[in-house]
């Protein structure tokens, strides 16, 4: 078990985060908030990049930067900004890594081989990687961060570049892997973990706002969300009153969702809230003010 | 009233040393030794994988060694003239190719971006970049040797040993800085100025007071330079050691 023990990081006089209490055991762990919250700060400090300022983090009892090497030979994980070296082919690239992690050479082969045709790059396995797509760049990406058959598998913003298919089929290759392991996944696409997310933690203000199930956390607004169809010309006044989730066109109407705390007006109807409404409703500030920029 | 007497069962003197130092030697694992860590290194990731950019490193050894030879050799004239020169020459040049390979290697990292995925493997940046130091450090000593050689054979009022000691000492003392401001200093623009600013500084102070320049290098006796040298040398392998170990206490970004 993975334990963030009242974690604090700060840089001079600069808090990017205050007080982190988690805990996390086998499955999926999807970590939401939007850009600039603290996400990626946490996953440094998951990922000994960085060391807490307050706080411990425990793997099994044990302060992971005491663990050191052994904690990383536990890990497996794909940075935001995956590098990788151009010349190298996934073959190459990925038997270098095996040999940094520690891996014994017939293990690293063999593995290698099963990674690539999980993440369909077997046909380019001895193709130089500088003339791949984003998309088979992630692909890499992701094979890498599970060679060493991690405990501990933390990927951050992994869904960028891949397509729809793509998207599916990791999803699905994350939940079948969460059975026996930590799989921690940051990200601010809501339907990356949606679907797969044993557990969501959001971070606001540099602190664990909610920790739950999906179900849990959209208990948070459950009676506040509605739909309507408005006429266009009344929007914009209608907007001031209410906050609106998603507006669509509709039989010459505006279909409205939105959240709303004042008694239900007749035409409005209650609907179920989603993740990316508790989502939309938390960070309204931060996505105003990034919408603003 | 007959007491009963109660038997507590004691380990002997002999199981508690036994447990002791069971205890000891699993909670304190023995730590290797600075060359059998490097060793194991090499046998793990082999030539091939230390150093993924060799064939750059060595194109740019070879411009770099092509470079000193030829400006050693044709600066006849001048080191004649001014009979001391020639170890100026020797010890400002002395870490050029190492500053060159070094930056190179670490230039590969920060334009590939690979600095995060090596720091969370078993073998982080700090444990590759000492090795790799170290390596660099001896091909650049050997080089630096022939040198040496083609000098004394082409000029013969240079003495060997001193040449040999005042090279060394240019080499280590650059090296020994580089590992400090690497291991100490976040700031860029620092670690940039060090490997830019070696042969500007000397150059500067060449420049500057000649004479006091020339009397410090070649006044100092040999014996001296031996101990600096020495002295120089167990810095280097002391923070390259240092550097092993870096990442365990100090974390880093």
């Amino acid at each position: 078990m993975l334990v963030v023990n009242h974690v604090s990081k700060s840089y001079g006089k600069f808090e990017a985060l205050k007080d982190i209490n988690l805990e996390f055991s086998n499955g999926v762990y999807g970590l939401l908030a939007p850009n600039g919250a603290g996400k990626t700060t946490l996953i440094k400090m998951l990922t000994t990049l960085i060391f807490p300022s307050k706080g411990e983090i425990l793997y099994n009892g044990t302060n992971i930067a005491r663990l050191g090497e052994k904690y990383r030979e536990l890990l497996g994980y794909l940075p935001q900004d995956f590098g990788y070296y151009k010349n190298y082919s996934p073959r190459q690239f990925l038997s270098y890594l095996g040999a940094l992690k520690g891996m014994d050479k017939k293990v690293v082969n063999q593995r290698i081989d099963e990674l690539l045709k999980l993440v369909a790059l077997e046909d380019v396995a001895t193709k130089k990687m500088k003339k791949f797509s984003g998309g088979m760049i992630q692909r890499v990406g992701i094979a890498q961060a599970m060679l060493n058959d991690p405990k501990i598998l933390i990927l951050d913003e992994p869904t960028a570049g891949l397509d729809p298919k793509e998207r599916v089929r990791f999803r699905n290759l994350l939940s079948e892997l969460a059975r026996d392991r930590i799989v921690i996944l940051s990200t601010h696409i809501v339907s990356d973990v949606e679907s797969i997310a044993n557990e969501i933690i959001m971070i606001k203000d540099k602190q664990v706002l909610y920790k739950g199930s999906i179900d849990e956390i959209c208990k948070k607004i459950e009676g506040m969300v509605y739909e309507t169809s408005i006429p266009y010309e009344q929007a914009t006044v209608f907007k001031k009153g209410v906050f609106s989730l998603s507006e669509k066109q509709e039989d010459g109407l505006l279909k409205i969702r939105f959240i709303s705390k004042k008694t239900p007006e007749p035409t409005w109807t209650a609907v179920k809230p989603n993740l990316e409404d508790v989502f939309l409703y938390v960070y309204r500030d931060d996505i105003q003010e990034s919408s603003a920029l | 009233m007959n007491k009963e007497k109660f038997k507590v069962d004691f380990p002997s003197d002999e199981d508690i040393a036994r447990q002791i130092s069971f205890i000891v030697k699993e909670g304190l694992p023995k730590k290797e030794t600075f060359f059998k860590q490097v060793y194991t290194m090499y046998r793990q990731l082999g030539f091939q994988f230390l150093f993924p950019n060799s064939i750059e490193i060595a194109f740019i050894s070879i411009l770099i060694a092509t470079f000193l030879f030829i400006t050693g050799l044709q600066a006849r004239d001048y080191f004649e003239a001014e009979p001391g020169s020639v170890y100026t020459f020797i010890f400002v040049t002395s870490p050029l190719l190492y500053l060159t390979i070094c930056s190179l290697s670490l230039y590969h990292i920060w334009d590939n971006r690979t600095y995060e995925l090596e720091m969370t493997c078993k073998y982080d940046f700090f444990q590759l970049t000492a090795v790799r130091m170290l390596a660099f450090s001896i091909f650049c000593f050997a080089v630096n040797i022939v040198f040496i050689i083609a000098m004394v054979n082409s000029y013969h009022h240079i003495s060997f040993v001193k040449a040999f000691l005042i090279s060394t000492t240019g080499l280590f003392l650059f090296s020994t800085l580089t590992l400090l401001v690497l291991m100490n200093n976040k700031s860029k623009i620092i670690k940039i100025s060090l490997l830019v600013g070696w042969i500007a500084v000397n150059l500067f102070a060449f420049i500057w007071s000649k004479n006091f320049y020339m009397l410090v290098l070649n006044k100092i006796s040999v014996s001296m330079y031996a101990v600096v040298t020495t002295s120089l040398v167990i810095l280097y392998i002391n923070h390259l050691q240092k550097m092993m170990q870096f990442r365990k206490t100090e974390g880093v970004a």
